[in-house]
């Protein structure tokens, strides 16, 4: 089951979601409107122990807009930090980013339950297209979990708490524990 | 929860669930299957800038299809209308597009509960392909909420043809 809106504020008012910085502008009828973060990190190539080469971007120096190009991936981030222990998380672009042919993410747009994130945003695009710093991007979703919730970062599960801070975490070898 | 096609069905005749037009035989296990209607809008810019309205060319996709090229947006929509005031609808391209690498959405498959209209579909091919009007291209799921439900009154609400991002007036 996924969260309303009032749902949602119900559960910012008993702390069982956090969303830093909060703003009831921002709430969406099942979800809530994260903006870009400031910086961005654009992945000119990955080698095959997955380091990539990297540009770091701040958007705050484009203010008439950077122009994401379509041969590039970019690492970007949500401007808040949401952490959750009791529901999971989906992430998604708006329509209006969609629209423009902007993906959001490339895959695995879950977050964990007892994740604590800025987001980190997978970025393509399929054609020329700016953006701006702070600009509403995205909406996240809550979905209520069926089951004993055990937290992320958990040694019941094998492979999980990798991403637990709030940097945009450039490269981590995923298969680190086989 | 995940509505099952007979939910769907009887969520349909009691007005939970708006699709039209509906046919039985359209429905899945989990879903509906949607149609591709004869619409495309491709953007005239080189550069898209979210700040400002862009324009946009207005394509007929004729009786024997059209060739959609890699590295280019066509904004398509559904032959149906489809909504819910009960229940959260997720949009996905059908397995058998996907295969053939079309992306059908390329992100905000979730839609807000109250929202009803033609869905605007993000075509986007990995490689050439060719598209037909009113081939099934898609499917519909209904999640349910938990919560007390707002309606949605955003500016896509009862779309009848594709829609161009309207993300500029987000800066105004």
């Amino acid at each position: 089951m996924i969260l309303t809106k009032k749902e949602i504020l119900n559960n910012i008012a008993s702390k069982n979601i956090e969303i830093m910085p909060f703003s009831e502008d921002q709430l969406c009828y099942n979800g809530f409107n994260f903006r870009l973060g400031r910086f961005l990190y654009k992945i000119d190539s990955i080698d095959e122990e997955y380091q990539p080469k990297t540009t770091k971007i701040d958007l705050v120096d484009y203010p008439n807009g950077y122009i994401l190009q379509p041969q590039f991936l970019y690492l970007g981030a949500t401007s808040e930090t949401y952490k959750c222990d009791v529901h999971a998380q989906l992430l998604y672009g708006s329509k209006s980013i969609g629209q423009l042919g902007i993906w959001v993410h490339i895959s695995a747009p879950l977050a964990h339950v007892g994740s604590s994130i800025k987001w980190t945003l997978e970025l393509k695009c399929v054609q020329k297209v700016k953006i701006y710093f702070d600009m509403i991007f995205g909406k996240i979703y809550f979905l209520k979990n069926l089951g004993e919730i055990l937290p992320y970062g958990s040694d019941y599960y094998f492979n999980s708490g990798k991403y637990v801070n709030n940097k945009i975490e450039i490269s981590k070898k995923s298969f680190d524990k086989y | 929860m995940i509505l099952t096609g007979k939910k769907i069905e009887n969520e349909v005749h009691a007005g939970k669930i708006n699709i039209s037009p509906f046919s039985k035989n359209f429905l899945n296990p989990n879903s509906y299957n949607f149609h591709l209607d004869k619409k495309i809008l491709v953007y005239k810019n080189k550069i898209l800038d979210p700040k400002k309205e862009q324009p946009t060319d207005e394509i007929t996709i004729p009786k024997e299809g059209i060739i959609l090229q890699p590295n280019k947006l066509y904004l398509g929509c559904t032959i149906e209308e489809i909504g819910s005031p009960c229940y959260v609808p997720l949009l996905f391209g059908r397995s058998s597009i996907g295969r053939l690498g079309l992306f059908v959405q390329i992100t905000a498959p979730l839609g807000d509960i109250g929202t009803y209209g033609k869905w605007t579909l993000m075509l986007t091919p990995v490689l050439p392909i060719k598209v037909y009007y009113n081939m099934r291209i898609g499917q519909i799921l209904f999640i349910a909420p938990k919560g007390e439900i707002e309606l949605y009154k955003g500016k896509y609400k009862n779309s009848k043809k594709p829609r161009k991002s309207e993300i500029f007036k987000d800066f105004e």
